[in-house]
């Protein structure tokens, strides 16, 4: 170890939506290397342990070494030569970084999609369709004594919300900590989250949807056949001792998983949980909110949201904003051969879309932005690398529940930052869009206003 | 995996209308993980699975798919 220790105090991890703003970070001047991260869980020590500074060009064109400014210069003659151009990502940059994205795609009227299409956009689509009974963190930590997971298994996906959040922590009204708490697993499997469920409910695969209406079926005081065990796996008697549980709680947490928006039944699965939350206020004080994977994907959802009044899937051909998933989402526009330039901006769609989105990435120029190589980034046209958001760069994060985060970085990195390098290119390609426009004979009061 | 005779580490060929992906068996208790279910990380394997038809939702059916079993050489 050098000399030249630095100790950043309250700093945030990003590595995935908890974005826990508890750690304790002893940082290696000399070395541009975190050694140790205090309070942070196994996958936040990984996620800081790995992310040192790398050797490397900061742009590569067609895989060859590339000055930032001609990378610039490519990337904004790629993007506004292109009819259909899309931005896709976002999830693991910073809010001022993602701004910067919406802006470029309005500019080229392109589309813009966030990680959150393949993530809780279904629980989106479900949020527009029956609303919200929702809360932050910080109450259900203080208040919730009745604690349900549907279709996730936070031990090994979100191993603080545990206990930082949801079951151990002790709260103002839940001064014993799990003691006063009833946990609850909906699962198809078991997994690493289970020993910590005081009830564990295995739901046969793809009837969470029936599971949950015969729940707000008991809810409501209908009667349900006890034929619900044979298709959902799950007794009458023991789905009805739980909604008792429930009723008759003081206040009440439902957290979506993945298991419900990325099997059968999609957004009507975040549908039926949401408004089996929204019944039990009948009786109680009961809430619901989707655990969100990657750590800015809140805040992709509320910057695009408060950019386009739209939170993913956003199209601006005809000049303003419109939302259509399945049209304007980008497993579709790149599995039907739409998109014919792709801005990629911290994410890593080459590695985990359907063959056929993949394939027609392959086809078409790719701008890239990630800390590391990636197979999006081997597949780019462009290739930008960057520095990592909370680790070398400050800026803000949403946590899971809405509440924004400020980022304490640890140490500079020689790499700019997704928003230095989004700006310059959101520039450049303002100015590529104003010459077109006025070659093809608009006056000045038919462009944009200058762009700060 | 007893009923195709399989044992740990065996490969498999897991195939659907989409595409398929060569595998390495792990077994679990039934009660972990019950008759005729697969469990598989979600990532460039699980991809070539997964069908690209969102139906209208943006999201592709990345859970719950339904796949053949074939033991093949190692």
């Amino acid at each position: 170890m050098s000399e030249n220790i630095k100790i950043v105090k309250n700093a945030t991890c990003t590595f995935c939506g908890c974005v826990c703003d508890d750690m304790e970070l002893t940082v290696d001047l000399d070395k541009k290397q975190i050694i140790k991260a205090k309070n942070a869980c196994v996958l936040g020590r990984a996620w800081f342990a790995e992310h040192t500074i790398q050797e490397g060009p900061v742009a590569l064109i067609d895989g060859k070494e590339s000055k930032l400014e001609d990378a610039i210069e490519e990337a904004a003659q790629t993007l506004t030569k292109a009819k259909f151009p899309i931005t896709y990502g976002l999830s693991d940059t910073t809010c001022e970084a993602q701004r910067q994205a919406v802006a470029i795609t309005d500019f080229i009227r392109g589309t813009i999609d966030t990680t959150t299409s393949v993530c809780h956009g279904p629980s989106g689509l479900a949020f527009q369709g029956v609303g919200e009974s929702t809360m932050t963190l910080g109450e259900v930590k203080n208040r919730a004594d009745f604690v349900m997971y549907w279709g996730g298994n936070p031990a090994e996906s979100h191993p603080r919300h545990f206990t930082r959040y949801s079951v151990t922590p002790k709260g103002m009204f839940t001064p014993n900590g799990k003691k006063d708490r009833t946990v609850v697993l909906v699962d198809v499997r078991r997994t690493a989250s289970t020993p910590v469920a005081d009830i564990f409910l295995q739901v046969k695969p793809g009837k969470d949807f029936e599971l949950a209406w015969a729940m707000r079926a008991l809810v409501k005081g209908h009667t349900v056949d006890a034929s619900i065990e044979e298709e959902t796996g799950i007794s009458l008697e023991v789905l009805t001792d739980l909604v008792e549980r429930m009723k008759n709680c003081n206040y009440g947490v439902l957290f979506m998983g993945m298991g419900l928006t990325m099997t059968r039944g999609r957004h009507f699965n975040s549908g039926a949980i949401m408004a089996l939350a929204t019944d039990l206020n009948e009786f109680t004080h009961f809430v619901a909110k989707p655990v969100r994977g990657h750590g800015n994907v809140t805040g992709a959802d509320n910057v695009v949201s408060w950019q386009t009044g739209y939170p993913f899937g956003v199209n601006f051909s005809k000049g303003y904003p419109r939302f259509n998933p399945g049209e304007f989402t980008t497993v579709d526009t790149l599995s039907r051969g739409d998109a014919d330039a792709a801005l990629i901006i911290a994410s890593d769609p080459a590695a985990n879309f359907p063959q056929a989105a993949i394939n027609h990435l392959h086809k078409i120029p790719v701008v890239s932005f990630d800390t590391k190589e990636t197979a999006t980034s081997q597949l780019a046209h462009v290739a930008f690398r960057t520095s990592t958001y909370g680790i070398n760069t400050g800026g803000t994060a949403y946590r899971m529940d809405d509440v924004p985060i400020t980022l304490r970085p640890a140490f500079e990195s020689p790499f700019p930052s997704d928003e230095e390098i989004l700006t310059a290119l959101k520039k450049r390609v303002h100015e590529l869009v104003i010459a077109k426009s006025r070659s093809q004979g608009a006056g000045t009061a038919k462009v944009a206003a200058p762009i700060r | 995996m007893l009923r195709l005779n399989l044992s740990d580490g065996d490969s498999v060929r897991l195939s659907n209308n989409t595409g398929e992906f060569i595998a390495t068996c792990k077994s679990k208790k039934i009660k972990d993980l019950p008759t005729g279910l697969i469990f598989i990380a979600y990532g460039p394997s699980s991809s070539r699975l997964m069908e690209s038809d969102t139906g209208g939702s943006g999201m592709p059916i990345s859970k719950n798919l339904r796949v053949q079993v074939e033991k093949v050489a190692a």
